[in-house]
């Protein structure tokens, strides 16, 4: 196994260097850079934003909660699914005819409003290096299980090798790489589930192990109201993630945008599928792991037959760098285009931009490091928790704001951090209550920063009629061509 | 709200299954600092019979696996049983307790193979021991082993891998063919 896992990461690693050369030598300009030069088609795009949605969080944490809680994790994917459709149908479309370079660059635009923007890419940049967290430590868990190496070392290498392909190639580079490695999961967990079946011996005396080690493992081992909860901390999430909404920029128009986004659908449907598959089937072979976050990597290292092995690794490594690389690209831009560019250097040069975006793309990098080596919670634990934030001040001014001409630039910063400080502070105090309550921390924060985006948008002054025509331009009269 | 596996920890454990003619012998010792009981999930499988060999309680029968109840001494508690029938994969008594971090903890010897039989089909990984045995050391306790076992070439692992191999074939050839007609939209383009 050793041998053909060290080939197959060889491999891997050259063909993922070789893209980011490549695209290096198109990457001129600051839009080169963060939007590909806008020309990324319906099938690359899908798969583009399949590997960005899934993560770290999947590949082990989706997999290790498969592994300990069973067949219901698995409905959280509706959230995920209703999500990406609010986007196709209500985001996507606008923000593309917009197009913007990055999601603080809508927010500052509708709205009129530069402290705005400004609080939109700090607020980015806070949440994802949560997330950021996530997928460090996942790398961490791969490492240690596979290789036997400290979770820093591991850390340190995803960190350098994700780095310097993103600061290569900027989007170009990451889209097709992208490309590649939703074609490795999807590849690596669709052949791994039929091993996994036949080594088991089918499915019907696996199950009934399942069923009798606890009969909440085919069943409902988290309610329907729990289960709520964390499909609309994804959804609402995903509806005005970020890190997505900034690959729509460089897909070539409005309806390539929908196209990738059914794509997508269809990419995470197989993948959430053979997650649950595979972390059910490593509960049957290995029943009590000491961390539900080592399923994958040692049902990858020890269960399937060494290529196939290698290719999964390879596909959860892909999935981390590729999430990773989403999030650092929108987090350089929020550092270097919307608070560097608008409010420190006004008349930057391209050039300048580029190498700033590039330098902040290093720092934040290693900020998460810090706190993914201190183990906060697992990974899926660490996931929802990002989700809930984005969800919580994002999904009302993007969605809402692109929807409903009256909001303002004071409704849309009560709105991001009303919702993002009643999360937290949910976050802090509430949870032990959940249960007695029924309420979760992302539907107190939905709640606030919707209502203090109705409410403030009400009694302030209008956007500047300027502003709103971008995003509700006037019906076309009739007669007109 | 969110799970976490049971605290206690069992420090290693040494499985040895011996192979027979229609029948198997498994005796498992797991070694842990002295708790009162050690109770173990045992997968039932169709088509097997379980002998229990050594004093436990009496077995909780469930549909898919029995639980079984036994008493450490000095800091080892072992079980033993025979099995009958359907001998395509073992049981293995898996605690209820997770195993201390740390490699080499679990060893698994399974002895009488069939001299020449081919391993890469088992589960857990076994390696050859001499001609007639084989041995596992995986990171943690699998719920059964499946031993080698007679059959043809093309064996699930071999198919999945020829998959693979299949799949990079494929993505190969779409590539070059990729390339080659852009290059030609591009000759015509300049029209060459």
């Amino acid at each position: 196994m050793g041998l053909t896992l060290g080939i197959v990461l060889a491999v891997y690693f050259l063909l993922v260097l070789g893209i980011a050369i490549a695209s290096s030598f198109h990457t001129k300009t600051e839009e080169d850079f963060i939007a590909a030069g806008r020309s990324i088609g319906p099938f690359v795009g899908g798969a583009v934003l399949a590997a960005t949605q899934i993560s770290a969080g999947t590949v082990v944490g989706t997999l290790g909660r498969h592994y300990l809680t069973g067949v219901s994790w698995w409905y959280i994917w509706f959230g995920v699914w209703a999500g990406w459709l609010v986007s196709a149908f209500f985001v996507a479309p606008k923000l593309r005819r917009f197009g913007a370079l990055t999601v603080p660059d809508y927010i500052g635009t509708r709205f009129g409003s530069e402290p705005a923007r400004a609080l939109a890419a700090v607020l980015i940049v806070v949440s994802y290096t949560i997330y950021l967290v996530a997928q460090f430590q996942a790398s961490g868990e791969i490492a240690l299980a596979i290789f036997g190496i400290e979770p820093l070392t591991a850390m340190l290498i995803l960190v350098g090798s994700t780095a310097l392909y993103t600061l290569l190639g900027g989007v170009r580079s990451s889209s097709y790489i992208e490309f590649l490695q939703t074609l490795i999961m999807v590849s690596g967990l669709m052949i791994a589930v039929p091993v996994l079946v036949s080594h088991a011996g089918g499915f019907g005396t696996p199950l009934r192990f399942l069923a009798s080690l606890d009969d909440r493992l085919l069943g409902w081992y988290y309610g329907p109201r729990a289960l709520l909860a964390f499909g609309i901390s994804f959804g609402l999430s995903i509806a005005a993630a970020p890190y997505e909404m900034t690959r729509f920029y460089s897909m070539r128009d409005e309806r390539t945008v929908k196209q990738a986004i059914a794509v997508s659908i269809g990419f995470q449907f197989i993948i959430g599928l053979s997650v649950l598959a595979i972390g059910l089937f490593t509960r049957v072979l290995f029943p009590n792991l000491a961390s539900a976050d080592q399923a994958s990597s040692i049902m990858a290292f020890e269960v399937l037959p060494p290529l196939v092995g290698a290719l999964l690794i390879v596909a959860m490594l892909s999935a981390i760098m590729s999430t990773v690389n989403s999030i650092l690209l929108v987090t350089g831009a929020s550092v270097a285009h919307d608070l560097y560019g608008r409010f420190l250097r006004r008349n930057a040069s391209q050039r300048h931009l580029v190498l700033v975006n590039r330098i902040s793309i290093v720092v934040l990098a290693l900020i998460p490091l810090y706190f993914a080596l201190q183990k906060y919670g697992d990974v899926q634990a660490i996931v929802v928790e990002q989700a809930k934030f984005i969800a919580s001040f994002f999904f009302i001014p993007v969605v809402i704001g692109l929807n409903w001409r009256r909001g303002t630039a004071a409704g849309a910063i009560a709105s991001m951090l009303g919702g993002f400080l009643a999360c937290l502070t949910w976050e802090l105090t509430g949870q032990e209550t959940f249960d007695r309550h029924g309420i979760d921390a992302v539907e107190i924060g939905v709640a606030t920063s919707l209502v203090l985006f109705l409410i403030v948008s009400r009694f302030t002054r209008p956007v500047p009629a300027a502003n709103v025509r971008i995003f509700f331009p006037p019906p076309k009269a009739a007669g007109d061509p | 709200m969110f799970a976490v596996l049971a605290l206690a920890q069992v420090d290693s454990a040494v499985i040895q299954i011996s192979l027979g003619n229609g029948e198997a012998t498994v005796v498992a010792r797991y070694y842990l600092p002295a708790p009162d009981s050690l109770g173990l999930s045992l997968m039932r499988l169709p088509g097997q019979a379980v002998r229990m060999l050594e004093g436990t309680t009496a077995p909780d029968t469930l549909a898919g696996l029995q639980r079984v109840t036994i008493l450490p001494r000095a800091g080892r508690a072992e079980i033993s049983f025979e099995l009958e029938g359907d001998l395509s994969r073992i049981p293995i008594p898996v605690p209820d307790m997770t195993l201390t971090p740390g490699g080499g903890r679990v060893r698994i010897h399974v002895a009488g193979v069939p001299p020449g039989r081919p391993l890469d089909n088992t589960f857990p990984r076994l390696a050859a021991v001499g001609t007639t045995a084989a041995m596992a050391t995986p990171s943690s306790l699998p719920s059964f082993v499946r031993p080698p076992s007679r059959h043809g070439m093309w064996t699930t692992n071999r198919i999945a891998e020829l998959g693979v191999l299949a799949l990079i074939g494929l993505a190969t050839l779409s590539w070059i063919a990729r390339r080659r007609s852009q290059r030609r939209v591009g000759s015509a383009a300049r029209g060459e």
